[in-house]
């Protein structure tokens, strides 16, 4: 079992991004300190396009071939319609955070620039492994050069307090929660005698009833690590600090790409490894999926509730995202059940979705903060008198976050709950809603700000830089069009998608 | 009684003994001593018998890493990173007896919790390894079964390389 | 069994190692006079008055020369069972070695060029 020259073609969607990366450093280090380092940002984002073209053409390979999957290295890296998909989902967030970072960087302060852009490259490598990978070793790699990729990007402003702040806690507590999920790991290969997932899998369906114990501690260990990366509750407390901190475009990534990764993870370890675990005749893994919907259930009402007082609006939109973290782990925690088997393609709807409100409102963020120099809900104050298209652009998204219809988001959240009253969790259902209707408080506060306060100070129009411009309508348009017809992305999901060697290892 | 003197009659539960011995009271005066210095050498204290641990596992490969990684170079790097930082006024920090009383309760609960799981677990039996050949035997695996992670390795190490001089070296200004 | 018989002789020779010093200092200072003088107590440092405390704060150079050396270390951990194993594995492995030293140069190369390998 080895890694034979042709093999290499399926990593290509990696090795472009590590190619652009090195290409990057090298140009970084022969270029003299007085070049500008803003086209960097322009050959970063053709490596991302090089690598999302390797990735759809292996989506359409595949199909084509009725689902051939391409397995390397007994299953520690996999390319099945699952990584794909997810990959080319983070590909689209880097390359809106790439643009958007183009049309930033200069006035959010960060001094690094060569270096921020051929940071981001390895992060996103590291969670299209997260995605791809079947085997723990390498998912622990990838996720560790997401995370620590990612500190380095939240501390890249170094002459900026609060992101000095924030770098040394995501440090502190990402170590923290990467230990906890290694330790989980470490049961899981003293159990099985093994790294790869579905080996794990095979020994915890038959296993001895003495193991019950600790096969529970260990998905208890990785949950909580795992949670911590993708900010639910109560794991969250790092988030509002770590956003505010970092540069508006890193928050958006940490946000979308970060989030997607460690979803991605999740739902390989709980589907690929746990699932069906039993301890004779006995199933032991529907409390593990319990788990999973008591973290959603505490996510969606602590996020919703603890960003009604907020007032600044990067804390507003990390709490958000707590929330929306929430959102997203209800279909995970929702097993699968020959009447409900569309989980994925809720996540990955609603992640979709995600992306574009999450990333338009961190636009649009970058775009207004710039010119006040600070992100409080005020900076917000009469947009629509300042930049009025900015200030539409903005209300879509909200409309979109808040789950109010001809919204993606709208959408993707209805999508959702379907799902889970399909699947009798009829509490978690509940949840859902009452937090969307209290999440309409914030929401709209940031709405009023725009359309009904009139800021006397700021009479200067907003004139955008064009990559931001080109975000913010990539996302509203979109936004809308998913609102309207959400069969263009539902239809070819379904079609794309099977739950059997997608989901699960065969 | 005799259980007791059972244990202690095999050679390798004795040197377990003390080894174990090494690492847990390592890892306590780390926590409670209060120079830093002293701190950090308990922890290699800590480390180097974790070392031994694994030489009695027949982990001679991870043995010898643990050496001269933990033991070495990390025990070394803290000894810098805290020579960075302002420590003579080390002062203790006012004691919050109820958060400590909390703190306490939650670790012991973890203890009896990973205890009673470990205790309760029965392994199947497994071939004894061969401690000959280990290193040549990780080899074989990291460059055929593992080379995807260990080539990420690289990528990992010079991430962390370049971020940590952009986030600790000095600006000329 | 004759296998652990190796470790024998290496705790042998740590617990000499240890024992050695050990009894070479309680020796000397068994046998030596004991009348102890300020000056006798202060701190040595080439003959000059000694200043301040030992334990000062560093410049961070240091700490990046540490954190080079980390790496490396755990690069040099990788080396190990890629030269045992080097005879079974052949060219391929030599491949792979060559990229993960090659990236590892860039990070050296970096390093080189924001001039922190420079001591002035």
């Amino acid at each position: 079992m080895r890694l034979q020259a042709s093999d290499l073609f399926y990593l290509m969607p990696e090795l472009s991004l590590l190619m652009a990366a090195v290409l990057l450093t090298v140009l970084d280090l022969i270029l003299p300190e007085s070049t500008s380092r803003k086209r960097f940002g322009w050959i970063a984002a053709a490596g991302v396009l090089v690598s999302g073209a390797f990735v759809v053409w292996f989506m359409f390979d595949i199909r084509g071939n009725s689902a051939e999957y391409i397995v390397l290295l007994a299953q520690s890296y996999r390319i099945d319609q699952f990584a794909n998909s997810f990959k080319l989902f983070m590909l689209a967030g880097t390359l809106l955070v790439l643009l958007m970072s183009m049309g930033s960087l200069k006035k959010e302060g960060v001094e690094h620039r060569g270096e921020y852009y051929y940071l981001m490259l390895p992060a996103t490598i590291g969670g299209m492994i997260m995605a791809s990978s079947a085997d723990l070793i390498t998912l622990f790699i990838g996720l560790e050069l997401l995370s620590i990729t990612s500190y380095i990007l939240v501390g890249i402003r170094k002459k900026h307090l609060h992101a000095n702040e924030a770098a040394f806690k995501y440090v502190v507590l990402g170590g923290i929660a990467t230990a906890f999920i290694l330790y989980g790991m470490s049961f899981l290969y003293g159990l099985s005698g093994s790294t790869n997932l579905a080996h794990i899998n095979d020994a915890l369906q038959g296993m001895d009833p003495s193991w019950t114990a600790i096969v529970y501690i260990s998905f208890i260990l990785i949950l909580a690590g795992l949670a911590f990366k993708i900010a639910a509750a109560p794991f969250h407390a790092w988030a509002p600090d770590v956003y505010q901190g970092a540069a508006t475009p890193v928050a958006a990534y940490l946000a979308v790409v970060s989030k997607a990764a460690g979803i991605a993870m999740l739902l390989r370890i709980a589907y690929n490894a746990y699932y069906d675990a039993s301890s004779g005749t006995q199933p032991i893994d529907d409390p593990m999926f319990a788990m999973i919907a008591v973290i959603a259930a505490a996510a969606m009402i602590i996020g919703n509730t603890a960003a009604l007082r907020q007032t600044n609006v990067k804390r507003l939109l990390a709490l958000s995202a707590v929330a929306n973290s929430g959102y997203l782990l209800v279909p995970v925690s929702l097993q699968l059940s020959p009447a409900h088997a569309s989980n994925f393609a809720e996540i990955y709807f609603y992640f979709v979705a995600y992306l574009l409100m999450n990333i338009g409102a961190f636009a649009v963020l970058a775009a207004v903060s710039h010119v006040k120099g600070q992100s409080g809900l005020d900076s917000f104050a009469g947009l629509y008198y300042r930049a009025p298209f900015t200030a539409v652009a903005m209300l879509l998204f909200i409309l979109s976050l808040a789950g109010i219809p001809i919204s993606a988001g709208f959408v993707g959240k209805f999508y959702i709950l379907t799902g889970a009253v399909q699947m009798q969790a009829y509490w978690l259902a509940a949840v859902m809603i009452l937090t969307s209707v209290i999440s309409y408080y914030y929401y709209f506060r940031i709405v009023r700000q725009m359309f009904l306060k009139t800021d006397s100070s700021a009479e200067k129009r907003i004139t955008l830089p064009i990559p931001l411009a080109a975000v913010i309508w990539f996302c509203a348009v979109s936004t809308v069009v998913l609102g309207i017809f959400p069969q263009w992305l539902l239809r070819p999901l379904a079609d794309l998608f099977q739950v059997f060697g997608d989901l699960f290892i065969i | 009684m005799s259980s007791i003197t059972q244990f202690f009659s095999s050679s390798e539960h004795v040197i377990f003994f003390v080894l174990a011995l090494g690492a847990i009271s390592g890892a306590v005066f780390m926590i409670t001593l209060s120079k830093l210095v002293h701190m950090i050498l308990s922890l290699a204290v800590t480390f180097l018998s974790l070392a031994g641990l694994y030489v009695l596992l027949n982990a001679e490969f991870v043995a010898f890493a643990q050496v001269l990684i933990y033991a070495g170079a990390v025990t070394i790097l803290m000894m810098f990173g805290i020579m960075l930082t302002k420590h003579e006024d080390a002062e203790d920090k006012a004691k919050r007896p109820r958060h400590r009383m909390l703190l306490g309760v939650s670790i012991t609960l973890l203890f009896a919790v990973l205890f009673l799981a470990i205790q309760q677990l029965s392994l199947p039996a497994q071939d004894a390894l061969q401690a000959d050949n280990n290193t040549e035997a990780i080899g074989e695996q990291l460059f055929t079964l593992h080379v995807i992670p260990f080539e990420l390795v690289s990528l990992l190490l010079t991430v962390a390389f370049i971020g940590s001089i952009i986030v600790a070296k000095k600006e000329a200004e | 069994m004759e296998y652990e018989v190796n470790y024998v002789i290496v705790a042998l020779f740590i617990s000499i190692g240890i024992l050695l010093p050990a009894i070479a200092l309680s020796i000397g200072r068994w046998l030596r006079p004991h009348r102890p003088l300020d000056e006798k107590l202060t701190t040595y440092e080439s003959g000059n008055e000694p200043v301040g405390i030992g334990q000062i704060r560093y410049n961070i150079r240091y700490y990046l020369f540490a954190l080079m050396f980390v790496i490396f270390d755990v690069e040099a951990v990788f080396l190990y069972p890629w030269a045992v194993a080097y005879r079974k594995l052949g060219l391929f492995a030599l491949v792979e070695m060559l990229i993960f030293v090659s990236l590892l140069l860039i990070g050296l190369l970096y390093a080189w060029k924001k001039k922190v390998l420079q001591w002035n």
